[in-house]
């Protein structure tokens, strides 16, 4: 019975510390899926560097904002249509918030903006990106369509 | 004794199986879940069902807001949304618009909702927008809001 005792211990021992090194696994993941859409948005979206879409996205890619939904040629096409400039270690700004779970990267973003009669405010914006087997798989925000 | 070994570390081995496949799968943390409920349970109850008199069970009195048309605090916010709907719903156990994508990550709890928007260009045609709802909860009440509307600036 002594025995029995112990090998239960050892056994839920090794069971704490297998849930707890899994779970360290997933927060590892998270920021590297964190770390991938931040250097997705420097590069690509904030420099314009399209040439490195495939490097990033996924070949089946699935965009959903209005103005340039479709899949990577879409995103490339819009992204591509100005030109592109040198690559800064740093994004011009910052998102005023970043976190991932799971799957999911998000950013918000706190803007200015100038009300109808002139008085300065502030806005947010989200973009939430999922992540899948390493690459860019799916991007959504709240833009509409352009007028 | 064998067996007993071999069936604990076949029940080890499955815990572990399991709670990779949790993390895969975007599992909350019990106080996450937690966080969750709350932040649905307000949209629900207090801006879905208009249930006022709950407001103070979901939300601290110092609600801290970022939409810039709405006010600050609890009660002034309450105000503010019963001049546009002043009359109740019954409560249901469903929201009224639930959120296409929930993600709660530590004290953040964000919703996005997505609607189909009749293309002005051709009215056969629509196009997808989507709307964002973040609130940070703290010590067991919403505390802090974001969303993504820019109300009289030109709004979504």
């Amino acid at each position: 019975m002594k025995r029995y005792k112990f090998t239960m211990a050892m056994g839920a021992l090794a069971l704490v510390s297998a849930a707890s090194l899994l779970a360290q696994g997933g927060a590892a993941q998270e920021a590297k899926n964190q770390q991938l859409v931040l250097n997705w948005y420097r590069e690509v979206i904030a420099y314009g560097h399209v040439e490195l879409a495939p490097k990033y996205m996924a070949d089946d890619y699935v965009e959903h904002n209005p103005n340039y939904s479709g899949g990577r040629a879409e995103f490339v096409a819009h992204f591509g249509s100005t030109p592109a400039k040198p690559i800064q270690a740093k994004l011009p700004k910052q998102p005023d918030r970043a976190f991932a779970k799971g799957d999911y990267v998000v950013l918000v973003w706190e803007l200015d903006g100038e009300d109808k009669s002139g008085k300065a405010f502030k806005y947010n914006t989200f973009d939430v990106i999922r992540v899948q087997n390493g690459k860019i798989q799916e991007h959504w925000d709240g833009d509409s369509r352009n007028p | 004794m064998k067996s007993w070994k071999m069936k604990i570390l076949g029940l080890a081995a499955l815990v572990s199986l399991g709670s990779l496949f949790a993390v895969a799968q975007m599992k909350n943390t019990p106080q996450e879940q937690k966080n969750e409920e709350l932040v649905l349970n307000l949209y629900r109850d207090v801006l879905g069902y208009h249930h006022y008199e709950l407001a103070s069970k979901y939300m601290a009195a110092d609600y801290i807001q970022h939409n810039y048309t709405d006010p600050q605090g609890r009660d002034p916010l309450m105000e503010h949304i019963r001049e546009r709907f002043p009359n109740p719903e019954p409560l249901q156990p469903e929201m009224k618009n639930k959120p296409a994508l929930v993600i709660t990550k530590g004290d953040i709890v964000l919703m996005m909702s997505t609607r189909k928007v009749k293309d002005p260009k051709d009215p056969s045609k629509t196009f997808e927008v989507n709307h964002f709802e973040m609130v940070r909860v703290q010590n067991g009440f919403a505390q802090e809001h974001w969303d993504n509307s820019v109300g009289p600036a030109g709004g979504r």
